[in-house]
C-alpha cells in the first residue's frame, strides 16, 4: 500500500476524522466520540467495500474544499452540501472517482447539519486507543482541519471501485422530529413531563451535547451522587433546561438522567440543527 | 462480606447497578471487588464497566434480553472476594498559590482560616480515589477536610490550565487538561495524570489512595522540565 495525500485548502466547519468511536476507555474518562450520525458513514464505507469502522471525515453546517494529489474512490453520505468536483456537481450517497488534481469542494447544508466523506480504504490516521476519532479537547487523533493540512489515505492496488447504483439514504433521518428514548434512571424526576413537550435545539449545541429550549418551567433542586452519562443521555440541570449527550460527552455526572435516547435518536440528532423542534416518544 | 442491597436497571445499551447512595470506603471496595468478578467473567457481548461514586455500569455491545444479563450478574455479585487489592498511595507535588493558584485567598476567607491553613489542611489527608471521569484521567477524590470546603464559582472560568488544583464544593481535584472550569483554584501540579501516549493512560487507579505535598515554584519548574527530559518518576508509597 503506498500512501496518499489530500490537502486542505478551506478546512469548513468543525471538521474531523471520525470511525464508530472509542469504546473500552470510559474507566479513565475518555469519551467514546466517533461519527455523530453513524448511519451515513456506514452506508458510505458499505459501497467502498469498507470495514464499517473505516476513518471518515465528517464535516459541519458547511463543508470543506479539498485538492487531490491522487485518484480516489469516494461516497459522500449525510446532509446535502453541494458537492462539486472542478465546479462541476457530483453525486451523493453513490461511487465517485477522483483523479489527481480535483478538488472536491462543498458548500451550505441544504438539509440536515452534517456530511461524511468516505474514502474507498478509509482515511490513513494513526489509531490511539483502537480509534482514529478526533477528540481534541485530550489531543486524541487528528486536530480539527485547518488551511494546509494534509489527509493521508491509502492507494487501493487494484484501482478505483466501480461505480454502482445510488443508495438510496433512508429518509426519516433527515425528516422524523419524533426522537425515540427510554427511561433514564432519575425518570421519577420530570421525565414524564418532557414527553408532552416540544423542544428547540439551542445554538449552544455540539458534540459534546445539545441544550434544548422549550415551554413549561422543568426546574428543579435535585442532585444525584455522580454517576455514569452516555451519548443519549437527557440531563435535566436545576434551571430545567434539558440537555441531550451527544458523541464527545463526559463519562460521568451529576444531574439527573432523566431520559435515555436510542442510538437511531442519536443519529436522528446528529443531523438537527439550532432552530429546529423535536419531541420525545417513549419506545 | 457483607452483601449491600442492590439495584439493578437497563440503561441505554447497559446495566446499571446501584449501591445505596453514599460515599464511603466499604462501597467502593464492594464496586471494586464486583467489577473485577464481572471483568473476569465470560459475559457474552460485555465492552466495558465505569465504576462512580455508588454504582457500577456495565457497557454490552448489544442488549438485546436485559433480564438475563440482570440474573447473570445477580448470580456473579455473590461470588466476589474480599481480595486485598494492591493499591498505591501517590505523592502529588503541588505549587499553592503564588501565581499557581489565583483562588486560594478565597477558600481561606471563605473558611476564616489562613493561606497557610488551606495548604495544612489540603496536604494533612489521604484521599481516596473513587473513580475517574468528567475528562479524561480527572480523579474523583473522597476525603476533603469540612474546613476546606468552598462554593463553585457562579460562572465557570473560560480555561482552566492542566495540572490546577481545585475545591468545587466538598471536592477537590486535579485538572488533567486544560478545560473549561468552576472550581476554587488553589494550586498546580506538574505531574501528567492524563498521558495520551501510554495505555493505560492513567498510571492512578480507583481505589489508589492520593497525598499532596507543598512545593516551590522553583521545585515546580524543575520537575516540570524534568518531566519533559523524562527523568521524573512520580513516588508511590
Amino acid at each position: 500500500m503506498n500512501m496518499k495525500e489530500i490537502e486542505v485548502l478551506v478546512p469548513g466547519i468543525y471538521s474531523s476524522i471520525q470511525d464508530m468511536g472509542r469504546p473500552g476507555y470510559r474507566a479513565f474518562g475518555i469519551p467514546v466520540s466517533g461519527a455523530m450520525d453513524q448511519v451515513s458513514p456506514a452506508l458510505g464505507n458499505s459501497m467502498l467495500g469498507n470495514n464499517v469502522n473505516a476513518a471518515t471525515l465528517e464535516m459541519t453546517f458547511s463543508g470543506a474544499k479539498l485538492l487531490f494529489h491522487a485518484s480516489a474512490s469516494l461516497a459522500i453520505c449525510g446532509a446535502d452540501m453541494n458537492p462539486t468536483v472542478n465546479n462541476q456537481p457530483i453525486g451523493m450517497n453513490k461511487v465517485e472517482n477522483v483523479n489527481a488534481g480535483d478538488i472536491l469542494a462543498f458548500g451550505r447544508a441544504k438539509m440536515g447539519c452534517r456530511t461524511y466523506v468516505c474514502i474507498k480504504n478509509g482515511f490513513n490516521v494513526k489509531k490511539q486507543y483502537r480509534s482514529s476519532s478526533t477528540y481534541f479537547p485530550a489531543g486524541l487523533g487528528l486536530p480539527l482541519l485547518k488551511k494546509g493540512m494534509k489527509l493521508y489515505f491509502d492507494d487501493a492496488s487494484h484501482g478505483q471501485v466501480p461505480s454502482f447504483s445510488r443508495i438510496k439514504p433512508p429518509s426519516f433521518l433527515f425528516k422524523s422530529t419524533k426522537i425515540e428514548v427510554t427511561p433514564g434512571p432519575e425518570y421519577h424526576l420530570l421525565g414524564k413531563e418532557l414527553l408532552s413537550c416540544n423542544f428547540q435545539i439551542s445554538a449552544d449545541s455540539n458534540r459534546m451535547g445539545y441544550r434544548l429550549a422549550g415551554p413549561g418551567n422543568h426546574a428543579h433542586s435535585e442532585s444525584i451522587l455522580t454517576s455514569t452519562v452516555m451519548p443519549g443521555t437527557i440531563q435535566l440541570p436545576p434551571a430545567g433546561n434539558p440537555v441531550v449527550l451527544m458523541r464527545d460527552c463526559q463519562t460521568t455526572g451529576g444531574y439527573p438522567r432523566v431520559l435515555q435516547v436510542t442510538e437511531m435518536g442519536i443519529n436522528i440528532l446528529a443531523q438537527k440543527r439550532p432552530g429546529d423542534e423535536i419531541s420525545f416518544v417513549m419506545v | 462480606m457483607k452483601d449491600f442491597d442492590l439495584t439493578y436497571r437497563q440503561f441505554g445499551t447497559a446495566i446499571l447497578i446501584e449501591w445505596p447512595q453514599i460515599v464511603n470506603e466499604a462501597v467502593l471496595q464492594d464496586i471494586l471487588a464486583f467489577e473485577k468478578m464481572i471483568l473476569e467473567s465470560d459475559l457474552p457481548d460485555m465492552v466495558e464497566t465505569v465504576p462512580a461514586f455508588a454504582s457500577l455500569t456495565v457497557f454490552f455491545d448489544h442488549l438485546k434480553e436485559a433480564g438475563k444479563v440482570i440474573s447473570a450478574l445477580k448470580e456473579i455479585y455473590p461470588q466476589r472476594i474480599n481480595r486485598v487489592m494492591a493499591k498505591n498511595t501517590w505523592n502529588i507535588p503541588v505549587c499553592y498559590g503564588q501565581g499557581f493558584g489565583e483562588d486560594i485567598h478565597l477558600v481561606a476567607s471563605r473558611n476564616g482560616i489562613s493561606h497557610q491553613q488551606v495548604i495544612d489542611g489540603h496536604c494533612q489527608v489521604v484521599y481516596k480515589v473513587h473513580f475517574i471521569g468528567f475528562l479524561p484521567g480527572f480523579l474523583y477524590l473522597g476525603g476533603l477536610p469540612v474546613h476546606l470546603h468552598c462554593p463553585r464559582k457562579q460562572t465557570p472560568g473560560l480555561v482552566t490550565k492542566k495540572g490546577s488544583v481545585g475545591i468545587g464544593g466538598a471536592q477537590t481535584g486535579i485538572y488533567p487538561i486544560d478545560s473549561p472550569g468552576g472550581w476554587n483554584i488553589i494550586g498546580n501540579t506538574p505531574i501528567s495524570l492524563f498521558n495520551a501516549q501510554q495505555d493505560p493512560p492513567c498510571f492512578v487507579k480507583p481505589g489508589d489512595q492520593v497525598r499532596f505535598h507543598p512545593i516551590t515554584p522553583a521545585e515546580h519548574s524543575q520537575i516540570s522540565s524534568d518531566i519533559k527530559s523524562g527523568q521524573y518518576n512520580i513516588a508511590a508509597e
